[in-house]
């Protein structure tokens, strides 16, 4: 049997109504329609956060995605209700985008946990290759100073500077978030970024 | 008193990127986004993975063997079974160490609980759980509100409202988990603590002080038999 050749494809209402009412049959073939778009999906989160993850890994949560659906008789796949018109296809992206996401933030935090504290005083003599304190400092403050002027912007605005500067989202992906065209979005952060230059530059008045 | 919502589900967001949501609806969309990382990050990614690809074509197709190894699963797990995978994983690295998950059932004929104010008074669809932790004991309550959802409000006893902040003057913080992934987070202050639509299921709320973590609460709501 051919997954990727599958004749009649099933429509999303006949699959999900299937797999609701404990259809073995429709729910084997839930997993044959949508096995494509997870899979998909979790190299697109990867791609996305510029992480890597072993074979093993990717498996288990390609299986994790449908297990997660289909446990205690569908209960989280109950939760699609299709309002406002949410296809089952990008409710399950989503899904899977959280799903792989939350994965990369567990193993991030499993190894930052420092395997052994090393007292301070067996590396006192050792430079530092990096900024000195002061130009650490600096920095810090320079960014608070940022932050204080970010939060007079609107959200939008707020949404555009953390987005695309603070977060390094490419100006297409900002321009899907917010709902603008690819030529509204230049002029959009053009603007953010003068107000959030007028309004660091009043703080800094106000200082005087 | 102070509320906290959780983070818009998964829908909303879906169609918070595929532009359907009101323009008020939206905003407010918007403004958690601002505060709130996680799902901020959940949502420029989707957005990634959707100028990447298509629905349809240029997917990247999962090999036979993967598939089969998934409807293998799927076929041999029941209602009953745990998810094998790094999310039941996951949820075990979160809850080791930890004392043992309480199964809570919110129904109508709930138990009578002592409520504040004067006396007994017997309580419908109300759980109320006493903790102590690092010497200040706080009150969780699960109240159901609808179907598979309920409200959880969180507040120091009325005896311990003075100790609750610490010499330093740092106040304590309690935060819900539900999985890897931090809902709602909010100060505790005299007033309550409230996070409303709380879905049902498994959750930690852990309880933060100078920074580091003093005590958890994980527990899971279940549906009425009724």
């Amino acid at each position: 049997m051919s997954f990727k050749n599958m004749a009649d494809a099933p429509t999303e209402h006949t699959l999900l109504a299937g797999c609701l009412a404990g259809d073995r049959n429709q729910q084997e073939a839930f997993v044959c329609h949508y096995t494509n778009l997870v899979f998909s999906t979790i190299h697109g989160v990867l791609r996305s956060k510029a992480a890597c993850l072993s074979q093993m890994d990717i498996e288990d949560l390609h299986s994790t995605v449908f297990l997660r659906l289909m446990e205690r008789r569908c209960r989280k796949l109950r939760q699609y209700q299709g309002r406002n018109g949410c296809s089952l296809a990008s409710w399950i992206r989503m899904i899977t985008v959280r799903l792989v996401l939350d994965h990369l933030r567990s193993s991030k935090d499993a190894l930052a946990r420092p395997e052994r504290i090393e007292p301070l005083t067996d590396h006192f003599e050792i430079p530092s290759e990096g900024p000195s304190p002061l130009a650490r400092l600096t920095a810090r403050e320079q960014q608070a100073f940022v932050e204080t002027g970010l939060h007079a912007l609107s959200n939008r605005d707020q949404l555009m500077i953390r987005l695309h500067f603070f977060e390094g989202c490419s100006l297409s992906q900002v321009a899907r978030i917010l709902n603008l065209t690819d030529a509204n979005v230049h002029s959009v952060k053009h603007r953010a970024v003068q107000r959030l230059k007028e309004a660091v530059a009043r703080q800094a008045a106000e200082m005087k | 008193m102070v509320i906290g919502k959780p983070c818009p589900d998964d829908e909303t967001l879906v169609d918070y990127l595929e532009g359907r949501l009101s323009d008020e609806y939206r905003r407010a969309i918007d403004a958690h986004l601002v505060a709130c990382t996680s799902c901020r990050e959940q949502v420029a990614v989707c957005a990634d993975v959707m100028n990447a690809t298509s629905l349809t074509d240029d997917m990247v197709q999962a090999p036979d063997p993967l598939t089969r190894k998934t409807l293998e699963q799927v076929r041999s797990a029941d209602s009953r079974k745990k998810t094998r995978g790094m999310l039941s994983r996951t949820r075990r690295l979160l809850t080791a160490g930890l004392e043992k998950v309480e199964r809570l059932t919110l129904r109508l004929d709930a138990a009578p609980v002592v409520l504040r104010g004067n006396g007994k008074e017997r309580a419908e669809n109300i759980i109320r759980r006493q903790k102590t932790f690092n010497q200040t004991t706080f009150i969780i309550e699960l109240e159901k509100t609808g179907p598979d959802q309920a409200v959880l409000r969180v507040f120091p006893e009325r005896e311990t409202t003075d100790r609750y902040q610490t010499t330093k003057g740092e106040l304590l913080r309690v935060s819900l988990f539900r999985g890897d992934r931090e809902l709602v987070s909010a100060t505790v202050s005299k007033e309550p603590v409230v996070f409303e639509d709380i879905d049902f299921g498994a959750y930690v709320l852990a309880f933060v002080q100078h920074g580091e973590k003093i005590g958890e609460y994980a527990f899971e709501l279940n549906e009425s038999a009724d």
